[in-house]
């Protein structure tokens, strides 16, 4: 440039000067600046902000799809099923899809017609699939009201709307049906399969129009094959299958096991990514399933005894029963009412309950008016219904507290034992009533002036008298009982497997302490809350040899395949009392059966020691009357408390635990012992009887020869429906124990098949009884049969066993007790 | 050359006979004349710049291979299956298309350009006005295509060939005033040489492209006339004032006018309304972002899968930043950015006035898109459509740029010799 400086002009280089540089301010800007700034701000966005357009990213681009797991079965210790899972459906309609779906036919047909039209053509439009189409079809299917299905599909901007939930497997497939054209609104089917097997229409052998909007998506409910029982031990789940009371709630996370997903990559239209095989799967992992202490045949029977007692005396409150294993804590039978039924736990059960609530409801109508708004009203109503299922959902047994009265006091009577202040030979003076320091009024003894007189401490209890158990509560002292309460486990929960359970009421230690107006009262079982529960182990604790044990329901968790994942192993709190005060309570308490105020639970055949209780519900002039029983009595297997809540005073029986509750305990006894593999005991006395010949009723009327054999204390049944007797079994003359059965055969000939005689030496008197009575045969007692000693068994039979002898044969069976020959 | 120089006013008029001086000064003046004419010939022979074809050419060839990755499931999904490499093909055939103009152009001497300017000006300004004439076709124009609801395609009838006229009229924008503005000299400093002429054309071009509405391409036209005029030597009040009027324009566009005022709203807070008026951008965001420091991988975007809208196209910088992640966007805008520098190098070492003024605006153009289409979708700055240069997909819009290139290494090849190199 230099060189030849007049080739250009000033003007020309001061052009080019300023182009240069202004170039390089613009280079500068575009080249480094933009990019710096551009750089800056892709560092914040992928840098800065990733993790947070990751997550958002991932959520857009992925589908998941929770893989349901199946819910644990529940067993009772029999390996029956109580509760069970089953797969269902929940149709789901996306009205929006619906209104588009409508849409994309109205186009189609608009389509066709027009190109008819430009073709010159006829063209008839085919009808419309549309939402009053869908309505009458899925309320034929659903049994939902069509109404209301069109008023939902109406809000197009809805896109999820549960039609029906927990749709079983045979309705979702017709709707499946209906979904794919296969069948109409009406039913009617519309297609066929063609010789290739695919399914075309009937009509025109096209291709049947499927139905967008619609979808089925799975789900599962649950049975309760047994209905409403056990049903407030077992408790319920809720629509989306988590345990929400009882037992199913207290083991959801062992009964529920874990959801799986699956993970799938997706493109805007939530349909799979192309080439993608990068989907993540999580397993499912079943529940576990349970198998309980619960027997359902011991419940049935626990249950059929409770119902028919609330029942004849029409408690207002119904009542519990409690069957439990003395030695384990395991709860056999449970039972609370009002119940329900699992499987429909919103409806109301139970009778009293439900006009209990008709009442409450009729009220709040009436009172329409105090309430200021409709909202307030409806909430009245709501509360009212709310009320109601809780009260049925309660368990009692363990969910609620009452005053125990009489049925407490092997409580006291153990604990005056194990401290020494009294002894069987004590005696206790009761003149109807009794005097305590700082309470003005007697307390009243359940038989007045003049009282009882003077009782040992076996004969008081029998006697249920409160003066003595008064008398002995004071002789223990404050400090000492107090501490037996605790002890006995009264004041804590018991700790069962079951959820919500509540603690007893007690006075606080120092204000117990303080007098002894509450120690007089609590020794008879009053002033103070237990709940069933914590009583009913209390009193297991008094009879087991001392031992408080933690109640239980469930003994073993399987896994889905049926392994045992865990298996309970019941363990004693602790020893409360020794096993001679034990021993001494035991027979107390046989006393009060066999001889005392709970005769009435006497069970033909079993030992058992029980205790009677008609308890004051404090401030009202109700009752609870309850009864506590256990068998064998000498060696304790199982223990059962019931209550009943204020029965009616006017069904004509005394309101007392001895006479209303103490006969329904004894059947419910005599059902459950048996199932529970504790034979009946029989004594000698019930076995041998007299013996008597039988007579001869060959040509007898039926009813003269019934007659006869009652008179004579015979058993008897009937075989064949004739007026006369026919035949019979023994023949007459025959010498036979006065228990035995005799068979009359009314018409119907008698079979002459021999009965083979089974060997039962070795056996006790019962089991040989009812080995020879299952054979057909009559068992005559000899020898020693003294029950008591708990030795006796068979030493020879006089028909050697395998002979064939004739139905109704007489076999003698000699018994010994053969501890003496040691 | 030759006859241009007889042609002059004061040759014309000097009729006497000339003096022995005079002759010998002629003589001398005719030999000097030759040997630049000679020397110029030997300069336009001169090599075509390497690092800036390298450039171009790595762009194009990643470009390619991106678009071919953002298109890919768009493609399947248009023609259901049958052709997802239909967005590549096409691209393809342009991109080669392109680079065979590139460098046919790059072997022209880029003085002859000069007499395209004002014919192509002519031309681009005729064929906006085509594009927005009313008329019977389906669109309601003559020979207007409506498309994303805005009019800015020509198509040839008869034949699927279209184009954006406004494409060249960028170009033609740049030749027209590297020409004129190259013999101005110091007249550049007065309004009626250095201003007046050219914010005519301006506001004629951008007036006839921003009613197509084509806001971006107005912006364009704008931005790269007002840059070669600060660049030729216009005064700096000047600029100022332009500067001054272009942020009163731009607040009266986007404020005032309503279309844009929601464009506004939604480019401020996109998740506001993140499935309507934002779903585009915090799309782009989310697709931008979740690539992180190395990215998904190329070819491994998962928002390609019809999440984010126009990936193939005005978008596909967010997939290139989902897929190859911070590093890798960051290379790529490196390579843009020493395109741009090693432009920019030419003009300050191209032979005369016109050949830098030519380069400047090319280079401009390339520098201002790739800011603005990556600024949009960083939602750096709001949304407008406008093309990523080499990688977005439009065929006529690549030809055109790699055409573009050609010029810059056109005047690349009478380059001064330096002793930088």
């Amino acid at each position: 440039m230099t060189k030849n400086p007049r080739r250009k002009s000033d003007a020309a280089r001061r052009a080019n000067q300023v182009i240069r540089g202004r170039t390089m301010l613009i280079m500068l800007v575009l080249g480094v600046a933009t990019f710096t700034v551009l750089f800056l701000k892709l560092y914040n966005l992928q840098i800065t902000q990733h993790d947070r357009f990751k997550a958002l990213a991932t959520e857009q681009q992925t589908d998941s799809m929770v893989i349901s797991a199946s819910r644990g079965t529940i067993y009772d210790k029999n390996g029956e099923i109580m509760a069970i899972s089953y797969d269902v459906e929940n149709v789901i309609l996306d009205p929006g899809g619906v209104q588009d779906f409508v849409e994309s036919q109205e186009q189609d047909i608009a389509d066709a017609a027009e190109k008819a039209a430009e073709n010159g053509e006829t063209y008839t439009p085919p009808e419309v699939l549309d939402q009053a189409y869908i309505a009458r079809g899925l309320s034929r299917i659903l049994d939902v009201e069509e109404e209301t299905i069109l008023e939902h599909l109406e809000n197009t901007a809805n896109r999820y709307w549960e039609v029906k939930k927990k749709v079983d497997q045979d309705v979702a497939d017709e709707v499946r049906r209906f979904i794919n054209g296969e069948i109409d609104d009406e039913g009617n089917q519309l297609t066929t399969t063609d010789a290739d097997g695919n399914t075309v229409l009937i009509s025109t052998g096209g291709r049947p129009k499927r139905l967008q909007g619609i979808s089925l998506l799975p789900d599962t409910k649950r049975l309760y094959p047994f209905g409403s029982l056990a049903g407030n031990v077992m408790g319920f789940v809720n629509a989306s299958n988590v345990g929400a009371y009882g037992l199913e709630a207290a083991y959801d996370d062992v009964l529920s096991g874990s959801t799986g997903l699956t993970i799938t990559p997706i493109n805007a239209n939530s349909t799979p990514l192309l080439f993608s095989g990068t989907e993540q799967m999580i397993d499912a992992e079943n529940g576990n399933s349970l198998v309980l202490t619960l027997d359902t045949n011991v419940q049935y029977a626990l249950e059929k005894g409770l119902e028919s007692m609330l029942d004849k005396y029409d408690a207002a409150n119904g009542g519990t029963g409690i069957v439990m294993n003395v030695n384990t804590g395991a709860v056999v039978a449970m039972a609370s009412y009002p119940n329900y039924d699992p499987g429909d736990y919103t409806t109301i059960l139970d009778e009293t309950l439900q006009a209990q609530l008709d009442a409450d409801l009729a009220e709040i109508q009436q009172n329409r008016g105090s309430y200021d708004t409709e909202e307030d009203y409806n909430k009245a109503l709501s509360d009212a219904r709310a009320n109601a299922q809780y009260q049925q959902w309660l368990n009692k047994c363990y969910q609620a507290t009452y005053e125990p009265g009489s049925t407490f006091k092997p409580i006291t009577l153990a604990t005056a034992l194990e401290e020494g202040v009294v002894n069987m030979n004590t005696t206790f003076t009761c003149t109807g009533s009794i005097h305590v320091e700082g309470w003005g009024k007697a307390i009243n003894c359940s038989r007045r002036a003049p009282g009882h007189g003077t009782q040992t401490l076996k004969v008081a209890t029998g006697n249920s008298c409160n003066p003595a158990f008064v008398t002995m509560g004071l002789k223990i002292g404050t400090q000492a009982y107090y501490e037996y309460l605790r002890s006995f486990g009264l004041m804590e929960a018991t700790g069962i497997d079951l959820p919500g359970e509540v603690e007893g009421i007690f006075a606080g230690e120092e204000s117990f302490n303080s007098n002894v107006v509450s120690l007089a009262a609590y020794s008879f079982g009053q002033t103070f809350n237990v709940t069933p529960l914590e009583l009913i182990r209390a009193q297991a604790a008094t009879i087991n040899g001392g031992y408080l044990y933690t109640p239980y329901v469930v003994e073993q968790v399987l896994d889905d395949e049926g392994n045992i994942v865990s298996q309970h192993e019941p363990q004693a709190v602790r020893q409360v009392i020794s096993e001679e005060t034990s021993a001494l309570v035991r027979e107390c308490l046989e006393w009060v059966v066999s001889d005392g105020g709970g005769r009435n639970g006497q069970v033909t055949g079993y030992r058992i020691g029980g205790k009677t209780g008609t308890a004051d519900k404090t401030g009202t002039k109700d009752v609870v009357v309850s009864f506590m029983c256990f068998a064998p009595a000498d060696d304790p297997e199982y223990i059962m408390l019931l209550t009943m809540d204020t029965p009616s005073r006017t069904t004509g029986t005394a309101v007392f635990g001895g006479t209303m509750v103490a006969p329904v305990a004894s059947q419910i006894m005599s059902e459950i012992l048996p199932l529970l593999g504790i034979e009946p005991d029989y004594t000698a006395e019930e076995l041998v009887g007299a013996d008597t010949t039988v007579p001869n009723m060959v040509g007898q009327t039926r009813a003269d020869a019934e007659e006869r054999l009652t008179s004579l204390g015979f058993a008897y049944r009937t075989v064949g429906d004739g007026d006369t007797v026919t035949d019979q079994t023994p023949a007459g003359g025959a010498i036979v124990p006065g228990n035995a059965t005799i068979i009359l055969y009314l018409g119907q000939e008698k079979p002459d098949d021999p009965c083979t005689v089974p060997n039962v030496v070795g056996m006790t008197a019962s089991a040989a009884n009812k080995a020879l009575t299952n054979a057909g045969l009559i068992m005559k007692v000899t020898g020693t049969t003294s029950a008591s000693s708990g030795n006796v068994y068979a030493l020879t039979q006089s028909v050697a066993s395998g002979t064939e002898v004739e139905a109704g044969t007489v076999v003698t069976v000699q018994f010994g007790d053969n501890s003496v020959l040691d | 050359m030759m006859t241009r120089q007889r042609r002059t006013p004061a040759a014309a008029r000097r009729r006497r006979p000339l003096t022995r001086e005079e002759a010998l000064a002629r003589q001398e003046r005719q030999q000097r004349q030759r040997e630049m004419e000679e020397e110029s010939r030997e300069l336009a022979r001169g090599p075509l710049d390497l690092p800036f074809f390298i450039l171009v050419l790595l762009l194009t060839g990643i470009g390619l291979v991106m678009l071919l990755s953002a298109s890919f499931p768009s493609a399947y999904y248009e023609t259901e299956g049958r052709n997802p490499l239909s967005y590549f093909i096409r691209q393809g055939v342009f991109a080669i298309m392109g680079v065979a103009a590139m460098l046919f152009i790059g072997k022209i001497n880029y003085q002859r350009f000069r007499a395209l300017a004002k014919p192509l000006l002519y031309v681009s300004i005729i064929l906006l006005v085509l594009v927005i004439l009313p008329g019977p076709n389906q669109y309601g124009k003559l020979l207007g295509i409506r498309a994303n609801n805005a009019v800015r395609w020509l198509g040839i009838p008869g034949t699927s060939f279209q184009f954006q006229p406004s494409e060249i009229a960028k170009l033609a924008v740049v030749l027209y005033f590297a020409d004129s503005i190259s013999k101005k000299k110091d007249k550049m400093r007065t309004f009626r040489y250095g201003i007046a002429p050219y914010a005519l054309v301006l506001i004629v071009l951008a007036a006839l492209v921003g009613v197509e509405p084509h806001l971006s391409g107005a912006i364009l036209i704008l931005g790269v006339g007002a840059v070669m005029m600060l660049v030729g030597g216009i005064q700096w009040r000047w600029v100022g004032g332009a500067v001054a009027a272009a942020g009163a324009m731009l607040y009266l566009v986007l404020v005032v006018i309503g279309y844009n005022s929601s464009r506004i709203t939604y480019w401020l807070d996109p998740w506001a309304d993140q499935r309507g008026a934002g779903y585009q951008l915090s799309q782009s965001l989310t697709t931008i972002g979740s690539g992180g420091l190395w990215g998904v991988g190329l070819g491994k975007s998962r928002m390609k899968y019809l999440f984010l809208p126009e990936e193939h196209n005005d978008f596909i910088f967010a997939i290139v930043c989902e897929e190859l992640g911070l590093i890798g966007a960051s290379i790529i805008m490196l390579l843009f950015a020493a395109l741009i520098l090693r432009g920019f190098w030419i003009a300050l070492h191209a032979r005369d006035r016109f050949g830098s003024l030519l380069v400047v605006g090319i280079m401009t153009l390339v520098g201002l898109q790739t800011f603005l289409n990556i600024g949009v979708v960083t939602g750096l700055l709001p949304t407008t459509g406008i093309s990523l240069p080499f990688f977005s997909y439009g065929g006529t819009a690549l030809s055109i740029q790699l055409a573009e290139m050609g010029i810059v290494l056109s005047v690349s090849r009478q380059m001064k010799p330096t002793k930088a190199g």
